[in-house]
């Protein structure tokens, strides 16, 4: 649907004035479409007769590329320059009476302008011109609809899967006292002492416990006896 | 042409129709019924789950959990909704390990809503779900739980349905251990999956508290007094073990035991901790106060000698001593040693009624410890204008005033510690937080102390009454009571508390405990009952503290 109107319209512009001999001028809207080839050429100077394809009449559009890259500054020149040249005269006034925010403020309305303004040019950029004037852009849309698709679909995996990590840490969070309450079990005298009897281990009598003074030479003997030991093993 | 013209024009309006239709449908859904719908899709779509915060824990010295919340899951039932209850029953019961009736009962309730089982564990709760029963929900509850059994169960005691402390530790550090509960809002898609999660409300855990009680001393401490149950079959026994030095309890057992997991077998006097909450007249453990007043008052030394008739007259009582004997000349240390009723009587009287009413408070006697154990008794101890005639034949001896057995630890605590008497304590940490020690302040003089503690020796040496008791490689010193229970006015004659509280190493104490036997049957003086206790514990104790013999 997109394709066919530009070509309906691009019927009756007086675009063959430039491009294409008169007595075509008036021809059905499938005369453009095959004169559409020869407007491949101009890829190495796409503007003018890009336009000439498409755009209505290039009393417009020439001024269009060409002038408003002069023009345009010319008509923004003013407010830029007077921002410019009113900064030096403002800037002490706000640095007296604004708080920072406000001069922050300020200096990104220039920006959004200029924003603005590079918008606003899109449409006529030479990359959009190229993009549109062929059947190209048919893919490039249908790869960015298929992006956003596939971007909203991951984000929805994410946040499902980040929502399935949560209910991970939840259970093992759940679990844990669990474990805790389990390994306080084991680890309580009575099932020790149990599993030490089975052993045959047991508390010996209190006169069978000897303490022994620990000095410097104790130390060396049972370094000594560690490694006899280990060497042993 | 005009054909082409014409499909073209009826194309258009097939979509502008479609496109009508369409734009109709949106209006009706959105403007319409966009409220109810939403509406709709937002209970389907958002469920808000409570999330129950954990109780803190108990723990023991050792950072074993003595008390416990885990989370759980409460199942209940909306009966309209169930199909066919008989065969739901049959499948829940085996699960929730209920009787078949029971759930049966719940399924087919009249009213819209009933419980099928409380606090049921995430493992039982997980089957149920996998049943995947209409009618059958299931909310998110926790349930506290006591991994190890009767240890301290009177100690830590237990909660309530709504989890809120009932009885012991569990009540008395409410305010750290509860929690508070959260709130999460779970957004589910078509086939009910998580898609996001968003807490609304953070769940705030209640605070762990660590107690002072060593597991091993506890454990042994526990089996020992079991040991006194079965020979004994007493009312009721406990026993405290403290190290003395910095007053920190390391063990408090109290028999018949009770398990907190489940206490429907408990009775009210059962989930008592009798180490706070037992009064009783102290008997001759309490001459080691009289003794120390005396020594402190320099009217006695150690080795002052009193001619002691058989019996003395107080007022309206005659005291005499346990065994019969005639007229003795005994000094200080010998009527520690031999416990002798009339000696002590007749230091109390040296001492006189104003003094001695002096070094009774002075010892903490007559208001709590402070031991940070909820509703701690603090006994009941006559005021100087309360003094009757004979009460000075009494008091002297441990009757006429009742104690609890953390009053009569904390008083021996500050004989073994060289005279500081210091608060009990029960709680090293709450949280990260560590408790402080008690600093306790000097009652009796360093030397008197020491002097005390040498006479106690006496007590479990030959011809003490608790000569028998020994552990090897330690000398122990210690206290014997034999007290009768006051009975309407009287004192009953089958009725004694049997008691003793010693300590170890003698000269340079580590290791306290008191073992407290209300009405033994068969034996009932505190030398046979409750003292080789004492030496069983403390011939476990002393190793394992690392004491090394003398």
């Amino acid at each position: 649907m997109a394709v066919a109107a530009p070509k309906r319209r691009t019927a009756p512009a007086p675009a063959p004035s430039r491009t294409s001999p008169p007595g075509k001028a008036a021809a059905p809207a499938r005369a453009p479409q095959k004169k559409a080839a020869p407007a491949r050429r101009p890829r190495t100077r796409p503007t003018p007769k890009g336009r000439a394809a498409t755009a209505p009449a290039p009393s417009r559009k020439s001024p269009a590329r060409k002038t408003p890259a002069r023009k345009s500054p010319s008509r923004k020149a003013p407010a830029r320059k007077a921002s410019t040249s009113q900064a030096p005269v403002r800037a002490p006034r706000r640095a007296r009476t604004t708080s920072r925010a406000a001069a922050v403020g300020g200096q990104l309305i220039p920006f959004a302008s200029r924003t603005a303004v590079a918008v606003g040019q899109l449409p006529d950029s030479g990359l959009m011109v190229r993009l549109t004037r062929g059947r190209a852009w048919i893919a490039v849309l249908g790869v960015l609809l298929a992006g956003i698709v596939t971007l909203n679909v991951i984000t929805l995996s994410f946040a499902a899967s980040s929502s399935r990590i949560d209910e991970q840490i939840t259970a093992l969070d759940q679990e844990n006292p669990i474990l805790r309450g389990r390994d306080a079990r084991v680890n309580s005298p009575g099932p020790v002492r149990q599993a030490a009897g089975d052993l045959g281990l047991a508390m010996p009598p209190s006169e069978d416990i000897h303490f022994t003074d620990a000095g410097p030479a104790d130390v060396a003997t049972a370094a000594q006896r560690l490694a006899a030991a280990a060497g042993a093993g | 042409m005009r054909l082409i013209e014409r499909r073209i024009g009826l194309l258009f309006a097939g979509f502008l129709l479609c496109f009508l239709v369409i734009v109709g449908r949106a209006f009706w859904l959105q403007g319409v019924q966009g409220g109810a719908l939403a509406s709709e899709a937002t209970s389907q779509q958002t469920e808000d789950v409570t999330v129950p915060g954990l109780r803190g824990s108990l723990l023991d010295r050792s950072g074993n959990e003595l008390a416990a919340s885990e989370n759980a899951v409460t199942i209940f039932a909306t009966p309209y909704q169930v199909k066919n209850p008989p065969q739901a029953a049959a499948k829940l019961a085996p699960i929730l390990e209920l009787d078949k009736g029971e759930v049966l009962e719940s399924l087919t309730a009249d009213n819209g809503f009933s419980y099928i089982a409380h606090k049921v564990s995430l493992e039982q709760a997980g089957r149920v779900e996998r049943l995947k029963l209409a009618g059958i929900g299931e909310q998110p509850d926790t349930r506290r739980t006591y991994p190890q059994g009767e240890m301290a169960g009177q100690v830590i005691g237990a909660v309530g349905s709504e989890n809120q402390g009932l009885t012991g530790l569990e009540a008395g550090e409410e305010s750290v251990l509860s929690a508070t509960d959260g709130e999460r809002r779970i957004v589910r898609d078509a086939r009910g999956d998580p898609i996001r999660q968003e807490t609304a409300k953070e769940a705030e855990d209640g605070e762990d508290i660590q107690l002072t009680l060593d597991p091993q001393i506890q454990e042994k401490t526990e089996r020992v007094l079991a040991e006194v149950g079965e020979t004994y079959a007493p009312k009721g026994a406990t026993a405290i073990v403290m190290d003395p030095r910095s007053s920190q309890i390391l063990a408090m057992a109290n028999w018949p035991p009770v398990d907190p997991n489940d206490l429907s077998s408990a009775s009210n006097e059962d989930l008592i901790n009798k180490a706070t909450g037992f009064t009783y007249e102290p008997g001759s453990t309490f001459k080691a106060f009289t003794v120390s007043a005396a020594l402190e008052e320099k009217l006695v030394t150690p080795t002052s000698s009193f001619v002691l008739p058989p019996s003395i007259q107080v007022a309206d009582r005659t005291i005499e001593d346990a065994e019969e004997r005639g007229t003795e000349t005994m000094s200080v240390a010998e009527i520690l040693a031999h416990s002798s009723n009339v000696g002590a009587v007749t230091i109390g009287l040296e001492i006189g009624a104003e003094k001695f009413s002096r070094w009774i408070g002075r010892f903490g006697f007559g208001r709590p410890t402070g031991v940070q154990f909820p509703a701690e008794e603090q006994g009941l101890v006559p005021s100087l204008d309360e003094y009757s005639g004979s009460s000075m034949g009494n008091l002297p001896i441990g009757q006429g005033l009742a104690v609890t057995p953390m009053q009569m630890m904390a008083g021996y605590a500050a004989i073994a510690d060289g005279g500081i008497l210091k608060q009990p304590q029960l709680i090293e940490r709450i949280g990260d937080e560590k408790v402080h020690e008690p600093k306790g302040h000097r009652v009796i003089d360093a030397g008197v102390a020491a002097q005390v503690r040498e006479m106690l020796e006496g007590v479990l040496a030959a011809g003490g009454t608790a000569s028998e008791v020994s552990v090897p490689g330690y000398t122990l010193a210690g206290k014997t009571g034999t007290a009768q229970v006051a009975e309407n006015g009287t004192y009953s004659e089958t009725k004694y508390v049997a008691s003793f509280i010693g300590f170890a190493p003698a000269q340079d104490p580590k290791f306290l405990a008191a073992v407290i036997v209300d009405q033994p049957q068969g034996d009932i003086y505190g030398g046979s009952v409750a003292a080789p206790a004492f030496g069983q514990i403390a011939a476990f104790s002393l190793p394992y503290l690392g004491v090394a013999p003398e």
